[in-house]
């Protein structure tokens, strides 16, 4: 609707019944004369009535018109410039691509309403005023395909229905898809032999052109406008940039959570308004799997300057296992769509680690080689320290299952058995199955030990530098029995956070540590970095200065593919030095299980259309598969199938178009597993800036026409005087219809005394 | 000082608060007769013209045997002649003379004013020994009071009036015919009404009486509302006479309505005076002076003419 206020404007247009109603009242009310002289009145009657009723009507008639101006000069009155933009003239048939641009963006506040509110309603204008002789289609740029178009090529047979339906639209939580709905448009040409038309309404934010592959392929799309000879429209939507935070990332500092174990999350807020804002107050809301809502206290970031990002921190400790989300709201501004974010998370009672013994004592659990590990780990036996160690021998190795585990602890393990593979021939199946566990993103420390056997640690183990093992090994230097030599950590080698039991003014604790035994490098030193595994970094080095190479490494580590390796030079046990009696071994062993811990939850949230994947586990493999969107109630639930792969059956939903919590619920003869996914705003889309016209003649291949519906800040104060013009007119032009009604009730004798 | 203190009676807003119409009729007379300067009343009485001598064929009875007595010659005494006046007042008693009593108290209705001028022109009459007669009619004759000149005769001229229901229409033809038949000796037919009938009819029926050598006057008697037509605002007007009802905004159609009205007493005021009758057209707001003068003007005039043709 054309005016600043449509309810004012409404509200006074019902007002012109009010001449009516006093009219028809006034009819009804009338004081009662007896009448001799009636003759001389019907006759008076008879030749004045029709006189009267008409200008009754006529007076009648400019009351209301007086009002209804009023109303239209309260409502602000802003002009309809739609009309314009249609082709004016053209007798021939034509075809109308609108792509309406739907993206988060276009809800940015513009006076009282939305960006993507006046470009509906501009729309539905438009479809209202195409000829039925034209054939019309409308997109959305967030669902650019032409199965999913709002209205595909046809004539308009019910444009109030159409236009009630672009009215209806709200925008939605994707970016913009300019590209492949004009690849839409495209398609819908190209089968077109009349004149056609292609309709742009979108705000034409800087960024979504700045993107190269997007812009390539847009480009290719105009492209194939042009030579298809649409001539292409384009309405720009875009307002200035105002005041606008944008949550543009939240992530779990921990890289698990856990049930009482305070998890920290990060949000990081980017100003991407033209001014720095201060005291911003971000709510962190926390729904933990219990269905308990928990509003934290509200934290504040001091200031973000125009273009910088902060971060703010909060901590939580979870009572309870289970699926849970952390929100943070961003207070409003002018753009509200990327003000929350959404953390999903998979609260766990505790970290499931395997220890690998490969020196197990059933006999007396305290020479077993994971006694002491174990100890540190889960002193209690409950897993009350939020750690549930699984202990298993070297001899059933090959009855584990890894991905079942965050980290993985080879104690002394000599070897891998070898199994027979699928094709017949003898393989080390689960040396394979850990390397891909670690791969995805598990952990893996290695303790080594009388048993190690060097040449399988050597051999398949470190497989040239590419395998598990990061460094070749020696024979252990030193004697277990007599332990009359020993080694201490070198203090000065000490690096890495991990190491902090070590560090700082912690580092003279190296002096409470002995090893009598420990495995040393093998002269060829550290391997190489490749493609996907990282360099072999020495966290701690022996200070062993007789047997070479001097200095062994002590601790090292290396990022392998998303997960990371540990090998520590020395036994899990005292076998080979007193560490494990003493407490820094127990800190040590703690940070080591944190630092390797698979990363819980990354997965789980991630920027809005981005698919979901989910591989369900073994034991639920049979399950029914139902997710629940954002949207609901408004979308049904879905049930998925997913597909059958050899690593297990794998769940897949691309259509993420909402931001929000989507619930993973997989039902096995009700037993209900829930898995939340959180799909957040792309932060791109909080950059408002929008690209000027002769910008975008100088991306677009194409000529265009250009309408800028939405003028800049500077423009505005000019529309605004303009519109102030109308109102003042539309005044005027009231009080013109009131003295005219004066004179002719005058005239008309009705106001005659 | 008596004098003003009577011409104030002629005044319908003071009259008004008298309630006895012979009373009001009598100060209505009074106060009439008090205002004049020279009575025009001195010559009607039976006045002595001449003597003339005997001859023979006269009737012996006009013989002046006193003039015989005292100088033996034979005189014939001659008067005027005896033309005592005997005036008919045809009184309209319908509905629509209602018009205007009710509700303003400083007014008369058509029909209160009505009868206070017939009462008073009676009074006038009769105090000259002039024989009256009252009939008052609306579609029929509702009474008919004879003529005498006894000056008893007022009482029941007035009662007459007193009685008179105003409920009927009007219908004046026909009586007309009726008493035109019935008055024998020619005199004087006063008509009072708002003359809401049928022009041609009324015509008629006064041309009959002109036809038996009457003297007619009519004495149209009109509100001063109806006249002026000063209404604003919404009124639902209720006919009088089975007139039906109206709803209008009275000042739209106020131009018509004077107009209609304008050309109605335009009308019946041409045509009467081609009749030879004698009109006046009188407001309710009018002092009642202005009816009688216009009655004595008629009068005279009428008397004129008699002698005119003698």
């Amino acid at each position: 609707m054309p005016f600043m206020h449509p309810a004012l404007f409404l509200g006074g247009a019902a007002a012109v019944s009010v001449p009516i109603i006093i009219h028809l009242l006034n009819r009804r009310r009338f004081k009662v004369l007896d009448w001799a002289a009636m003759r001389f009145l019907l006759e008076s009657v008879r030749k004045n009535r029709r006189r009267v009723r008409i200008e009754e009507l006529i007076l009648l008639f400019l009351r209301c018109l007086a009002i209804f101006l009023l109303a239209v000069a309260v409502g602000r009155f802003m002009g309809c410039g739609t009309a314009k933009v249609l082709p004016v003239g053209t007798p021939a048939q034509m075809t109308h691509v609108f792509i309406l641009d739907d993206s988060v963006s276009m809800g940015q506040k513009v006076a009282d309403t939305t960006a993507f509110t006046k470009a509906a309603s501009d729309l539905a204008d438009m479809l209202a005023e195409v000829p039925s002789t034209d054939k019309v289609a409308v997109l959305l740029t967030s669902r650019p395909e032409r199965s999913e178009a709002v209205f595909d090529l046809n004539f308009l047979t019910e444009p109030e229905v159409l236009t009630g339906r672009v009215k209806s639209l709200k925008p939605a939580d994707t970016t913009t898809n300019l590209h492949r709905a004009a690849r839409t448009a495209v398609e819908i040409f190209k089968d077109t032999q009349t004149e056609k038309r292609l309709y742009v309404l979108s705000d034409f934010r800087r960024n979504d052109y700045s993107s190269g592959g997007m812009i390539e392929d847009a480009r290719r799309q105009f492209n194939a406008l042009a030579d298809a000879k649409v001539e292409l429209v384009l309405m720009n939507y875009g307002a200035a940039a105002a005041g606008n935070l944008t949550a543009v990332d939240i992530r779990m500092l921990d890289k698990l959570s856990v049930a009482s174990v305070p998890v920290r999350v990060q949000l990081q807020v980017r100003n991407n308004g033209p001014q720095r804002a201060e005291n911003v107050a971000v709510r962190f809301v926390v729904r933990a799997a219990d269905g308990l809502e928990v509003t934290l206290p509200v934290r504040t970031i001091r200031s973000i300057d125009p273009g910088q990002t902060e971060a703010v921190q909060i901590a939580y400790t979870f009572s309870d296992a289970g699926p849970a989300v952390i929100e943070a709201h961003l207070p409003a501004d002018s753009l509200a769509g990327d003000n929350t974010a959404y953390l999903a998370m998979d609260v766990r009672d505790a970290r499931r680690i395997l220890i690998v013994d490969g020196e197990p004592d059933i006999s007396a659990p305290i020479n077993a080689e994971s006694f002491y590990l174990a100890f540190a780990l889960d002193p209690t036996g409950d897993g009350r320290y939020s750690n549930k160690p699984d202990i298993v021998s070297d001899e059933h190795l090959a009855e584990v299952n890894f991905e079942t585990y965050d980290v993985v602890i080879l104690a002394n393990v000599g070897e891998f058995p070898l199994t027979v593979g699928s094709d017949g021939r003898s393989e080390y199946g689960q040396l394979e199955a850990l390397g891909k566990y670690v791969r995805s993103g598990g952990g893996l420390a290695i303790f080594t030990g009388d048993r190690v056997n060097p040449a399988f640690y050597n051999g398949p183990f470190y497989d040239r530098g590419r395998g598990l093992c990061p460094m070749r090994i020696a024979a252990p230097v030193g004697d277990a029995r007599k332990k009359d030599k020993f080694v201490r950590l070198l203090r000065g080698s000490i690096k890495e956070s991990v190491m902090r039991t070590f560090q700082g003014r912690r580092g003279q604790f190296t002096q409470l540590v002995r090893f009598y035994v420990y495995t040393p490098m093998e002269r060829s030193g550290l391997p190489a970095a490749a493609a996907d595994l990282g360099s072999v970094r020495v966290l701690a080095r022996f200070d062993n200065t007789d047997a070479t190479p001097q200095h062994s490494p002590a601790i090292v580590a290396r990022a392998y593919g998303r997960g990371e390796v540990m090998m520590i030079c020395t036994s899990a046990d005292k076998e080979w030095t007193d560490w494990p009696k003493d407490l820094t071994y127990l800190s040590f062993v703690n940070d080591v299980v944190e630092y390797l811990s698979r990363q819980g939850g990354r997965n789980f949230t991630a920027s809005v259309g981005r698919q979901i994947d989910y591989t369900v586990a073994s034991d639920m493999a049979s399950a029914r598969v139902t997710l629940q969107t954002p949207a609901f109630p408004a979308e049904d639930v879905i049930a998925l199938d997913g597909q059958r792969l050899e690593t297990g059956r794998v769940i897949t939903y691309q259509n993420t178009r909402h931001t929000g919590i989507y619930q993973l619920k997989l039902d096995l003869a009700g037993e209900v597993r829930t898995v939340l996914f959180g799909r957040n705003t792309d932060p791109l889309e909080g950059r408002l800036n929008r690209i000027s016209e002769k910008e975008l003649r100088g991306q677009l291949p194409l000529e265009f026409e250009y309408h800028d519906r939405l003028t800049p800040a500077g423009a505005e104060a000019a529309a605004a005087a303009e519109r102030q013009e109308y109102w003042k007119a539309v005044l005027a032009a009231m009080l013109l219809i009131l003295a005219v009604e004066v004179f002719l009730g005058q005239r008309f004798g009705h106001y005659r005394k | 000082m008596a004098k003003t203190e009577l011409q104030k009676y002629l005044d319908p807003k003071v009259l008004n608060k008298i309630r006895r119409l012979d009373l009001q009729a009598r100060l209505v007379v009074e106060g009439f007769i008090s205002g004049m300067h020279k009575s025009p009343f001195k010559g009607f009485s039976v006045e002595f013209a001449e003597h003339r001598e005997y001859v023979p064929g006269d009737d012996l009875k006009h013989l002046d045997w006193k003039v015989l007595g005292k100088t033996d010659r034979l005189y014939i005494k001659q008067y005027e002649e005896e033309t005592n006046l005997r005036a008919t007042f045809l009184v309209d008693v319908s509905e629509s003379m209602r018009y205007g009593g009710n509700g303003r108290r400083d007014r008369m209705s058509k029909y209160h004013y009505a009868a206070c001028v017939a009462a008073s022109l009676a009074q006038l009459l009769l105090g000259q020994q002039d024989a009256v007669a009252l009939a008052t009619f609306d579609e029929d004759l509702r009474s008919y009071l004879p003529h005498s000149s006894n000056p008893n005769q007022i009482k029941g001229f007035v009662h007459a009036l007193d009685v008179a229901d105003l409920k009927a229409k009007t219908t004046i033809e026909h009586i007309c015919h009726n008493l035109a038949e019935k008055i024998a000796r020619r005199g004087m037919i006063c008509l009072v009404s708002d003359l809401f009938v049928d022009v041609d009819g009324l015509l008629r029926g006064l041309q009959h009486f002109r036809h038996r050598s009457h003297e007619v006057m009519v004495l149209h008697v009109m509100d001063e509302d109806e006249l002026e037509f000063p209404f604003q605002g919404n009124t639902m007007f209720r006919g009088l006479e089975n007139m039906g009802k109206l709803t209008v905004e009275p000042r739209v159609l106020r131009d018509g309505y004077l107009e209609a009205m304008r050309n109605f007493c335009a009308d019946v005021k041409r045509r009467c005076i081609a009749a030879q009758i004698d009109y006046k057209l009188i407001s309710t707001a009018d002092h009642l002076d202005a009816a009688l003068l216009a009655f004595l003007a008629a009068r005279a005039a009428a008397g004129r003419k008699t002698g005119a043709k003698r």
